[in-house]
Parts: C-alpha cells; sequence; structure tokens
C-alpha cells in the first residue's frame, strides 16, 4: 500500500523530468501520450491504495511512511514524509482521477499548439505537486506542496507567455498565493515554537498544549490565511477569475476541479488544530457563505465564459468552506468531489465551444450553438444542472446535504444557511443565463461566421471521449452518498475527521425542497428573462458598475499595496539610495582628496616637526592600548 | 595535529596560480589549465567529504607556529558548517572561470592567475583557525578582487573599483585594530582555542568589518556599481561567494567569540538586517536592469543570513549556514545567466529585452528554475533555509519574521519580474531573431549549478544534518 501510494506521487514527476530532459528528441503528441499515462498510472496506483486500505479495520488505516529525512535543525526534524489515510487516498482519487482526463482532454485541445511539451511537463508537473500536498505527512511537505502548485498554477497561467495579460494575471496569482504561504510559514512558526514538531502525528496530539492564549487563534488564523488565498476566498480572491487566462483545461484542473479546492481539504486535514479554535472555524464558514454570495452576485454581470464558471466556482469552493468550518467535513468533501466533476464538464465542454468559435470568450457573440453543436449542449446542460442543484444530478447531493448540515450547526449555521440558500437562486440564475445566451435561440452572426465543427479527427475524439465520462460522472457521481440512507464517503473519511454536525431527516427534506425550489427558481428566471425574453435584464447603474468592477477589490489592493510599494521604491531610490548611499561615498572621496591637500602642509620639511608628531603619535597610542587593557 | 588536507585545498589554487603567472602560454592552454585546476580543486574537497566525519568538531587541523611570542600560528582546519562553504565557493569559482574561458577574456594569464589566487585566499578564509591568519586571507581576497573588477569591468569600472576599495579598506582596518587587541590582551589568536571576548568595541570592529563585506543596509554603497560594472563572472563570484566570507565572519568569530556584546547588541543587527531585507527587495523590485535586480536581492539575502546568525540559535544558524551555500550557488547562476543574456542582447535593460523564451527553451528552463528556487518557492532548498533562519528568529521576536515574511512576498514580485522582462511579452529591442538558445558550453556551466540546488531541494538535510558545529 505504502509502495503504490509514492507510485501514485512519483509517476507524474517523472513524466515531467522526462519531458523536459529529452526535449525534441520525442514528438509534441509523444509527450502529451507520456504525462496522460503517467496521471493514468497514478490513478491506478491510487486505486491499489484505495482497495488495500478498505480492507483494512477502519481504526487502523493510517499508515506514514517517510523516504528521507528532508530537514532538520536542533530537535526539529522534518520527513519527507506521505501520510496514507482514508481522506489522502480519498483526495489521491479525485486528483489524479479527474487529472487524468483532463490531461487526456488536452491531448486534443492543445494539437497544433507549437510547445505543447512545455505545457504536458507542466500539467504532471502540477499533478505531482497536489498529490504532494493531498498525500502529505508533515506540514512542512505541506507546504511545499502548496507552494509548488502554486508554481504551476503561475506557469501554466501564463503559458502564452506572449500576452502580457497572461504573465500579469500569472504574476498576480503566485503572488496573492505566496502572501497565503507566508502566513501559513508564521503558523508554522508559532507551532516549531510550542510544540517542536510539524509532523502530523505528533501535532494532532499535542496541540492541545500549545496553550488557552492567543497563540491556538493565531495558528490557526495562518493557516486560514493559506486556505484563502489558495481557494480564492475573500478578500484573496481577485486573482481567480484573472487566471483564466490560462488555456481552458488549466482552468479545469487547476482553478476548478483540484489546486483551488486545497484550502477546504486543508480545513478538513488539519482540523484536529481548527478544532481548538472554533471561532476561526467559524470565521472560514463565514468567509465562505460571503464569498459564496458575492461570486453569485458578480458573475450575473460576467460576459467572458470562463469568467462566469470561474466566479462559480469560487462560489462553490465557498460551500465547501461553509461546511468545513461548520465541522461538517465528509460533506464538504463530498462536494468537493462532485464539484470537481461538475465543474470539470462545464470548463471541458466551454473548451469545445471556445475551440469551435476560435478562441472566441464572449458570450455576448454566441448564441444558437444548440443546434450547431448538440452533444456539447448535452453536456453543458448536464454541467450546469448538476451545479444548480437539480436532482438527480450530482450537486444535488451534496450541497443539500452540506446545506442541512449548517442548519443544524446553531443560530449562526441557521444564518450561513438561508445565505447558502440564497445562493442556489444565485447559482440557477448565473448559470442558465449563460447557457440560454450561449445556446439559445437562433446562431448569432458570429457563430454563423466563424463556427468550425469539430470533425472526428484523433484531436477531437480524445476531447470528445473525456468530456461524456465527465458528463457521465457528474450525473451518477452524486448517488455515491444519498443523505439519511447512505454515506459511505462520510463514513470513511470519519476516522480521520469527526464530523460535528449530524441534520435530522427533516432537516434534510427541507433543506432539499427549498433549495432545489429555489434553483429552479435561478433558472425559471433566466428562462423569462434570456431565452423566453418576455422581461428585461433589470437595470441599476449604481449596481452594476459595482459588480462589473467586482465590487472594487482590485481598485482598494492596487491603492492599499501595489501603489504603496512602487512609491516606497521609489522613495527609497530617490531620497536614500541616491542622496546617502551612493551621495555619501562621493563625499567621502572628496573627503580624503581635501584631507590629502591639507595633509600636503603638515610635510614642512623641518625634522623637528616630525619629530613633535611621532613623539605625540606614540604617546596616543600608549594611551590608547593602555586605556584597552585596563 | 598535522593534516596537510586543508592546507592542499588552500595552497593548489595558489600553486596553480603562480604555475600560470609564470609559463607563457598560449590562450586556450592557460584557460584550459586553469579549468582544469578549478576542477582539480573540487575534485579534492570531495576527497575531503568524503573522509569528513560529520559527528566530530574541527578536523584536517594543521598548525604551525608562526609568531611564538605572541601566540601567532598557522593555524587551519574545518568545521562541518566551513566545509560546505568551502564546497560551495570552489564549485562556484571553477563555473566562474569555465565562463570566462568560454567568454575569452584578454590577458588571460593575469586574469586565470588572479581568478585562482582568489579561489585559494577564499578557501583560507573559510578555514582559518587564527584570527591573523584569517586576516591575511581575507585582504589576500581583495587584492585579486580589485584587480579583477578595475581591468576587466565595464564601462564605469574605474569609479565600481574605488568605492569597492574605500570601502573594504575601511572595514578592514577596523577588523585588524580589533584583532590586534584581542590578540594582545588575551594573549592568543587561535579562533579555535581563544577565549571569548566580552568587548564590545572589539565586536563593533568585526561586525562593520564584515557589513562592509556582506553588506549590511546602509554600507552597501559599493555594491550597486561593483556587481554592474564587473564582468558577469566576477559579479557572480563576488556576490555568490566573497560576500560569505562576511556570513562565515558573523557565524564564526562575531557570535562565537563574542557571545555577549552580540547578545546585546542583537535587536540592533536584527534591525538593520531587517532594514536592509526590506529595503534591497523593495530596490529589487524598482530596478531596471538584470543584473540591478540580482545585485540588490543580494542585499536582501545577504541581510537574511544575517539574520538567521543573529537569531544565535540552533534553527537559525542551520538556515544561515544552508542559506549561504543556496544564495552562493543561485547567485553564482543567476549573474552567469545575466552574462549570457547580455552576451546576446548587448544589454541587460528589461525595456530593450523580452522573449526570450520563445525558440530558447534551454535558457527559458535554466533561468525559470534558478529564478523561483531564487524567490524560495516552498519545497526548494531557499526555501528550507528562509524557513529555518525566520523560525529561527521568530523566537526571537515574532516581529521580526513577520518582516521575513513580508520580504518572501517581496522576493516574488521582483523575481518574477525578472523573468518575465527577460524571457515574456514581445520581443525586445535588443533581442536579435538570431541569438541562440544557450550552446553547449554555457549548459556545461550553468547547469551543474541549477542541478545541485535541485539536488539540494530534494535534500537540504545533507548539509542541515552535517554540520557539526
Amino acid at each position: 500500500m505504502i509502495a503504490t501510494a509514492w507510485i501514485c506521487l512519483l509517476s507524474p514527476l517523472g513524466a515531467a523530468v522526462l519531458i523536459t530532459l529529452v526535449g525534441t528528441r520525442i514528438s509534441r503528441r509523444a509527450a502529451g501520450y507520456l504525462a496522460t499515462l503517467s496521471v493514468l498510472v497514478s490513478f491506478v496506483a491510487a486505486l491499489i491504495t484505495f482497495f488495500l486500505l478498505i480492507d483494512e479495520h477502519p481504526e487502523e488505516r493510517s499508515h506514514v511512511s517517510t523516504l528521507w529525512t528532508w530537514l532538520t535543525a536542533g530537535e526539529l526534524e522534518v520527513g519527507l514524509s506521505i501520510l496514507v489515510d482514508p481522506l489522502s487516498v480519498f483526495m489521491m482519487l479525485v486528483v489524479s482521477g479527474v487529472g487524468f482526463l483532463i490531461v487526456a482532454y488536452s491531448i486534443g485541445y492543445m494539437d497544433g499548439s507549437d510547445e505543447e511539451r512545455r505545457y504536458f511537463a507542466y500539467m504532471a508537473l502540477f499533478v505531482f505537486s497536489m498529490l504532494l500536498l493531498v498525500q502529505s505527512g508533515d506540514l512542512v511537505i505541506l507546504l511545499s506542496g502548496w507552494g509548488l502548485v502554486g508554481l504551476c498554477s503561475y506557469l501554466l497561467i501564463g503559458y502564452n507567455q506572449e500576452r502580457p495579460q497572461a504573465i500579469a494575471a500569472a504574476k498576480k496569482a503566485f503572488i496573492m498565493n505566496a502572501l497565503g504561504d507566508a502566513t501559513m510559514a508564521l503558523a508554522l512558526f508559532l507551532l516549531i515554537q510550542r510544540l517542536g514538531t510539524l509532523e502530523y502525528g505528533g501535532v494532532f496530539e499535542r496541540v492541545g498544549e500549545v496553550g488557552g492564549d492567543w497563540a491556538m487563534t493565531l495558528i490557526a488564523l495562518g493557516l486560514l490565511g493559506g486556505a484563502v488565498a489558495k481557494s480564492a476566498q475573500i478578500p484573496l480572491h481577485t486573482w481567480l477569475p484573472d487566471a483564466m487566462e490560462g488555456p481552458t483545461p488549466v482552468s479545469a484542473l487547476i482553478h476548478a476541479a483540484t489546486m483551488v479546492v486545497a484550502g477546504a481539504f486543508m480545513l478538513v486535514r488539519l482540523n484536529p488544530i481548527f478544532e481548538y479554535a472554533p471561532e476561526v472555524q467559524d470565521l472560514a464558514a463565514g468567509l465562505g457563505a460571503l464569498t459564496l454570495l458575492v461570486a453569485g452576485l458578480i458573475a450575473l454581470v460576467q460576459t467572458d465564459i470562463k469568467r462566469v464558471i470561474a466566479y462559480s466556482t469560487m462560489s462553490q469552493i465557498g460551500y465547501m468552506f461553509l461546511g468545513a468550518g461548520l465541522t461538517s467535513y465528509g460533506n464538504s468533501m463530498f462536494h468537493l468531489m462532485t464539484h470537481a466533476f461538475f465543474k470539470a464538464l462545464l470548463f471541458l465542454a466551454a473548451g469545445i465551444v471556445i475551440h469551435a468559435l476560435v478562441a472566441e470568450q464572449d458570450i455576448r457573440k454566441m448564441g444558437g450553438l444548440a443546434r450547431m453543436l448538440p452533444k456539447t449542449y448535452a453536456a453543458m446542460l448536464i454541467g450546469a444542472l448538476a451545479l444548480a442543484g437539480i436532482p438527480p444530478l450530482a450537486g444535488f447531493f451534496s450541497k443539500d446535504s452540506l446545506l442541512a448540515a449548517a442548519l443544524e450547526a446553531g443560530p449562526y449555521g441557521q444564518l450561513l444557511w438561508a445565505v447558502g440558500l440564497a445562493g442556489t437562486f444565485l447559482t440557477g440564475l448565473y448559470t442558465f443565463r449563460m447557457i440560454f445566451i450561449v445556446f439559445g435561440g437562433e446562431p448569432s452572426p458570429f457563430v454563423r461566421e466563424y463556427l468550425h465543427r469539430p470533425g472526428h479527427t484523433m484531436p477531437a475524439l480524445w476531447m470528445a471521449w473525456t468530456v461524456g465520462a465527465l458528463a457521465v460522472l457528474s450525473v451518477v457521481g452524486g448517488w455515491i452518498q444519498f443523505a439519511g440512507l447512505w454515506h459511505p464517503i462520510s463514513d470513511f473519511i470519519e476516522p480521520v475527521a469527526v464530523s460535528g454536525v449530524e441534520p435530522s431527516s427533516l432537516q434534510d427534506a427541507v433543506t432539499s425542497v427549498l433549495a432545489v425550489g429555489l434553483g429552479a427558481l435561478g433558472i425559471g428566471v433566466a428562462w423569462w428573462i434570456y431565452s423566453a425574453r418576455r422581461a428585461e435584464v433589470p437595470r441599476y447603474e449604481l449596481g452594476q458598475r459595482v459588480l462589473e468592477h467586482k465590487f472594487y477589490v482590485d481598485e482598494l489592493y492596487d491603492a492599499v499595496f501595489y501603489r504603496p510599494a512602487a512609491w516606497s521604491a521609489h522613495a527609497a531610490m530617490r531620497f536614500v539610495e541616491g542622496p546617502l548611499i551612493a551621495g555619501s561615498i562621493r563625499g567621502l572621496t572628496e573627503g580624503t582628496r581635501v584631507l590629502a591637500t591639507r595633509v600636503t602642509a603638515a610635510q614642512t620639511g623641518l625634522l623637528r616637526t616630525y619629530a613633535l608628531a611621532l613623539g605625540s603619535g606614540a604617546a596616543i597610542l600608549t594611551l590608547v592600548f593602555l586605556a584597552v587593557r585596563a | 595535529v598535522n593534516d596537510w588536507l586543508t592546507t592542499t585545498l588552500i595552497l593548489f589554487p595558489l600553486a596553480a596560480a603562480l604555475v600560470i603567472w609564470l609559463l607563457p602560454w598560449s590562450i586556450q592552454a592557460v584557460g584550459s589549465l586553469a579549468l582544469l585546476a578549478s576542477l582539480v580543486e573540487i575534485g579534492i574537497w570531495v576527497n575531503t567529504l568524503t573522509r569528513f566525519d560529520f559527528e566530530a568538531g574541527l578536523q584536517f587541523e594543521q598548525q604551525e607556529t608562526w609568531f611564538g611570542d605572541l601566540g601567532v600560528s598557522y593555524h587551519v582546519g574545518l568545521y562541518g558548517f566551513s566545509l560546505w562553504l568551502v564546497g560551495m565557493a570552489v564549485v562556484v569559482m571553477a563555473a566562474a572561470i569555465a565562463y570566462g574561458f568560454w567568454a575569452g577574456r584578454e590577458r588571460p594569464r593575469a586574469y586565470f592567475g588572479l581568478m585562482l589566487f582568489l579561489t585559494g585566499a577564499v578557501v583560507g578564509v573559510f578555514s582559518a583557525q587564527d584570527l591573523l591568519v584569517f586576516y591575511v586571507f581575507f585582504e589576500a581576497m581583495l587584492i585579486p578582487l580589485y584587480v579583477l573588477v578595475g581591468v576587466w569591468g565595464g564601462a564605469g569600472r574605474l569609479t565600481a573599483t574605488i568605492k569597492f576599495v574605500i570601502y573594504t579598506m575601511a572595514g578592514s582596518l577596523l577588523m585588524l585594530a580589533a584583532i590586534v587587541v584581542y590578540g594582545v590582551s588575551e594573549g592568543t589568536f587561535d579562533l579555535a582555542t581563544g577565549p571569548q571576548s566580552d568587548n564590545e568595541w572589539l565586536f563593533l570592529g568585526f561586525l562593520v568589518a564584515f557589513a562592509v563585506k556582506a553588506p549590511l543596509f546602509p554600507l552597501h554603497g559599493w555594491l550597486p556599481d561593483a556587481y554592474r560594472e564587473s564582468s558577469a563572472e566576477v559579479a557572480a563570484v563576488l556576490s555568490g561567494v566573497v560576500s560569505k566570507a562576511a556570513g562565515y565572519g558573523f557565524l564564526a568569530i562575531a557570535v562565537t567569540k563574542f557571545p555577549g556584546p552580540a547578545d546585546d547588541l542583537q535587536p540592533l543587527v536584527l534591525a538593520l538586517a531587517s532594514v536592509g531585507l526590506v529595503y534591497g527587495s523593495i530596490l529589487a523590485f524598482r530596478a531596471p536592469d538584470v543584473r540591478g535586480v540580482i545585485a540588490y536581492s543580494s542585499l536582501a539575502q545577504m541581510s537574511l543570513i544575517t539574520i538567521g546568525v543573529f537569531a544565535m540559535n540552533e534553527l537559525g544558524l542551520t538556515g544561515a549556514v544552508l542559506q549561504m551555500v543556496n544564495h552562493g550557488l543561485l547567485s553564482g547562476a543567476l549573474f552567469l545567466i545575466a552574462g549570457v543574456i547580455e552576451r546576446r542582447a548587448a544589454t541587460g535593460e528589461f525595456a530593450r529585452l523580452g522573449g526570450m523564451a520563445r525558440g530558447r527553451p534551454a535558457l527559458a528552463t535554466v533561468l525559470m528554475t534558478a529564478g523561483v528556487i531564487a524567490l524560495a518557492v516552498p519545497g526548494s532548498t531557499a526555501f528550507a533555509g528562509e524557513f529555518l533562519i525566520l523560525a529561527g528568529v521568530f523566537n526571537e521576536g515574532w516581529g521580526w519574521a513577520v518582516v521575513g515574511g513580508v520580504a518572501i512576498v517581496l522576493a516574488a514580485m521582483y523575481m518574477l519580474r525578472l523573468i518575465s522582462a527577460v524571457l515574456h511579452g514581445q520581443v525586445g529591442a535588443s533581442v536579435p531573431d538570431e541569438a541562440l538558445d544557450l550552446r553547449p558550453g554555457e549548459l556545461a556551466i550553468v547547469v551543474p549549478l541549477v542541478a545541485a540546488l535541485l539536488v539540494l531541494s530534494a535534500w537540504p538535510a545533507a548539509i542541515t544534518d552535517h554540520l557539526a558545529f
């Protein structure tokens, strides 16, 4: 089991290194096959690990394996170790499974791009980093995976390296993630100081010894900072929409299915720490609720097909934070899985649309695609219905049980429950706004002119079968767990993270009815406005402007962080480096010359002057030495 | 105690320098001989490494009385941490010599002789166990540098050299005074066995000398010019290797011999270093050219290393040693890459660069790899070093670590700016279409440095677990 877990982790790394080293000696297509194969190997290895694990007694399903000691200093010892337990195996399956489908899809999508090798090397490296993150057995290794997925995200967002917007978006993503890495590192420093170890087992066992003062809250806050940055939750969310500059499969893999859910994963993985800081858990749940609402609102005015889906991602991760913050761990992880299916589906189907329309992403130019691309339409519709939480698709099961649990979590939970329900209305509305605009009605002039139907070529087939597979998963993926009747996922996760809230059947039923009703209502309103066109799109100048500027958060950061940094750099150069540092040396040189001229005057040529100087010099030196010695 | 190995490490490059100066050989022969000598030096180091006992302290010692009355002796030997610094130094020096050979420097006999002489002096600094011997090597290191910057540098090399001379001479004189007073008052100059001292003035003498050399804010006036005007490989040596003499001095002399004063003045040093860390990072973010970014990032990195040493606990010290090795390799690699870029575009100014990644995968991969390690991406060896340093200083006061955290974010900002300005975006005005990707010769010089960093990233404990303080 340990061996298969290591194979799962290292296989994509091997592919990334191999593709980089052999360079042009293999064809571009071969690089794609190699990367896909390596992720498939990971998935198979994860499956084997899973079956070996469920053979064991639930209490004994936890294994740590250390390859070698990675870092030491004094008492601190960090092993390059992985933890194989239900949670990590669950994540390994999701990451490598969905990852495999998306990398395979890329073989078709990236066909003809002249730097495919670089793309596939990055993709394989990303899968490795994400697996390192989820399999880590030590907080430093977790942080390493955390940083490496950020790096891969940077590399892939900036894949189109001639585009200035892509490079700017890539840098923004990396720097906001680095901010999260920094707060996480600070939390780890505090843990080192208090416990002297960062290995999961030791930390979870002894975290109670940290002390009841502010330390525990600060540790949890620092970790939450990393989670919020990685998962694009408010207030560190502005990088995710910009990240859509990357190729569409990248958006699907990194910015929907895997990396951005790392924050929710962390809340569950480190639950023994967060349990000691319930106020931070509440904060996480609150941020999730706020994000799901705000992202839903902003999504209403987006005109870029990928950005609509990106905001829906933010919003759905908000649900996961809500669940994990209210200690409904099993449901949160369940939603993570179904979300990975239907969000990957939405992105990849959108990728087919974008491909067919020669890279156009503006939904205002689209229309009437249902007739032109019927299969893509079907796939997109499945994804959209799953996202909106309509039964019997995947999103219904996971979102409803998550919300029902919130209802059980006291008054605060009930408040968040209400917010979450409002979110389901928004989800239905913005998702189907997109569907009706893109696929409904008559084909737009732009579509008539530019549409290229994908033929039955090899690349198109790779795209088709992977989308088909994800469509099936988006339908059946939710049936694994049915609130109140059977819950294998929650049971499987239970030994790692004991859920603190169990909703009653009544709460489940009420929530389901309301959530489905509101979701359907949202779809209905979208149909009324964008398909039947019975009503004009409501216009509120101010509201619209605020939403289009995404609540001015980008502008705020620009004013609060970027400008002061640029200004202080300018000021440092102008007022310190120039006059003081460089100027002082100029003054010193000048001074030396002047001094030299003066000293020349002392060369009188008279012996008595020299004798006096020698004598007094010796006297002073003697005094100095005596003084120092004393 | 009379083991010749350490002395061999010091004398071999000096002897090679002498041979090169004396024999009237052709350019090719001189360059090959120098390169060969630097590689043999690495071989000697590897031999030392394999024979080193990391459980024990000082070893491969040699001690010969020099001025017996004063307690001065030729005393050399290696601790675990000095062994790693020597290793970093000989590797980076070999890369620099190879680069000089590849670039075809004028007056090769003088040039390669000086580079080898410098190698010997640096090894001497890291292995001297007597303060006067240390001082001799410390100064011997400067002589070739003055000439290397002043003769083979760029247009502004004279100003750069004068600044460098004035600053370092001032620092060295203070250190000499401190050494003499310490030696005379304690009756011994021995570094390994000499007693600790409580004299704050002596501590300050050493502190200033090393602070100039590192450099620390605000004593870095010589840095921008020296790193910009010297040839790429000399800049690589200056920032990668020579600056580590300061870090080594802080660690092996300032903190070790003067624990009392170091403790008293710890807040002052930490404050200066923190200012330098943020200040260097901010200026690196604004620098208009490749070398400017690397130069000011060196200021920031040396500040960080100083913070690690002056955390004065095991975490900080271990991190500082690891980071010294990291930064030596990184700075060496980055300056050599800067040289490679300048050879193609005839400029390092960002305004005239860009788009070099297209069609140049090797250059892009090497610069990207070195760059992301330099910004200490988690999982890299530079991350391991910075993590330990900040964890160490966190114990002395959480505020220092917060400043360090800010600097980590700033480091991401300036390194990504450097990478993008060179590799991405529109093709720059000074980037000719026919500018080639890295040639095999250039790859053979830069890749070993980057490969060493990758190996260390997989196993930073290779150093941190084998220090033998």
